[in-house]
């Protein structure tokens, strides 16, 4: 199992036990490993093997970001020409108010093809960092996307798929 | 916005960014920061009660585990919204869903197990909801992706 790669071996099993989260106690991979059939140090190798293969992006705690200060965000929506997408990627690559940006499909109705998640303290906090961006890259083609209701946040939840 | 002492924000960076992969990891925290196991889980505990840790677990790499996702957004009169928005909420794939300012209002995030998958089940969603416009916007490349926050 440990040597392959693959979804079916990477095992669907321990992947949605994981997925479920850690306890907080003293041995929080007791239960899981015993679930499993394991013991603990078993368990925490076939974590660190998931995470090399690239299963698992990382371990640890999830924040809420508007918990620890960032209590606004914006999703940007940009018309970013292919060729210079790299420039693009190198200009958010270290602004820490930028958590994701993704290359999408566009479509002539709907041209931006790139997307990035702002946070900030405020508002103009991150409409500055928009105009920071729009001043490096030199394009203003974007549209904000502001949220104006949440209806759903939550991790996927595996067991219903 | 809440404050946090010093000890707290070195532990919630190190929650993150340093999680230990052991059986004890708390204590092995708290050896880090000099104080008891103890001291660690009761604010480990209190963080999660406060909402500020929502889980402490494996961040998936969902395509790498074998599932497809896209990003979705439907345009829908403004006196539909939350009906729609409830609509597309029931479904077990959706991890996000907002009313946006813009053309299209609707945007959500859709995980299925294939491609067949994914294309039947937004069918279903269009089919309960008629919205007069949709797109459909799957990643073609990831740029960034940073799930933790520094304090």
């Amino acid at each position: 199992m440990h040597e392959k790669s693959n979804y079916e071996t990477a095992d669907n099993r321990i992947i949605r036990c994981l997925h479920r989260g850690l306890a907080i106690e003293s041995r929080p991979f007791l239960a899981p490993a015993q679930e499993l059939g394991t013991i603990e140090d078993e368990l925490l190798e076939v974590i660190r093997l998931l995470i090399a293969n690239g299963f698992i992006r990382r371990y640890g705690a999830v924040v809420r970001h508007e918990q620890v200060g960032y209590s606004s965000n914006v999703l940007v929506a940009w018309k970013i020409p292919e060729e210079r997408i790299d420039e693009f990627e190198a200009v958010i690559r270290d602004l820490t108010e930028v958590s994701h940006g993704y290359e999408r499909v566009s479509y002539p109705e709907w041209p931006y093809n790139v997307y990035t998640m702002i946070h900030g303290h405020s508002k103009d906090e991150c409409l500055g960092v928009v105009e920071r961006i729009s001043g490096a890259i030199k394009i203003a083609e974007y549209t904000l996307l502001f949220t104006k209701r949440e209806f759903k946040k939550r991790k996927l939840d595996l067991e219903g798929l | 916005m809440r404050t946090f002492d010093a000890l707290d924000s070195q532990l919630i960076n190190l929650l993150q960014y340093e999680f230990p992969l052991a059986k004890e990891p708390y204590r092995e925290l708290a050896m880090r920061l000099d104080t008891a196991e103890d001291e660690i889980l009761a604010r480990v505990r209190r963080l999660k009660a406060d909402g500020v840790i929502r889980e402490i677990g494996p961040i998936l790499n969902s395509k790498r585990i074998g599932l497809v996702s896209t990003l979705v957004a439907l345009r829908v009169p403004e006196h539909a919204v939350v009906n729609a928005a409830q609509i597309v909420n029931s479904y077990a794939g959706v991890t996000h869903n907002y009313e946006r300012e813009g053309e299209y209002n609707i945007w959500f995030t859709l995980t299925a197990a294939s491609e067949e998958g994914l294309a039947s089940t937004l069918e279903e969603i269009k089919g309960r909801i008629h919205p007069s416009g949709s797109l459909v916007v799957p990643v073609k490349r990831v740029l960034k992706l940073k799930t933790n926050f520094k304090l």
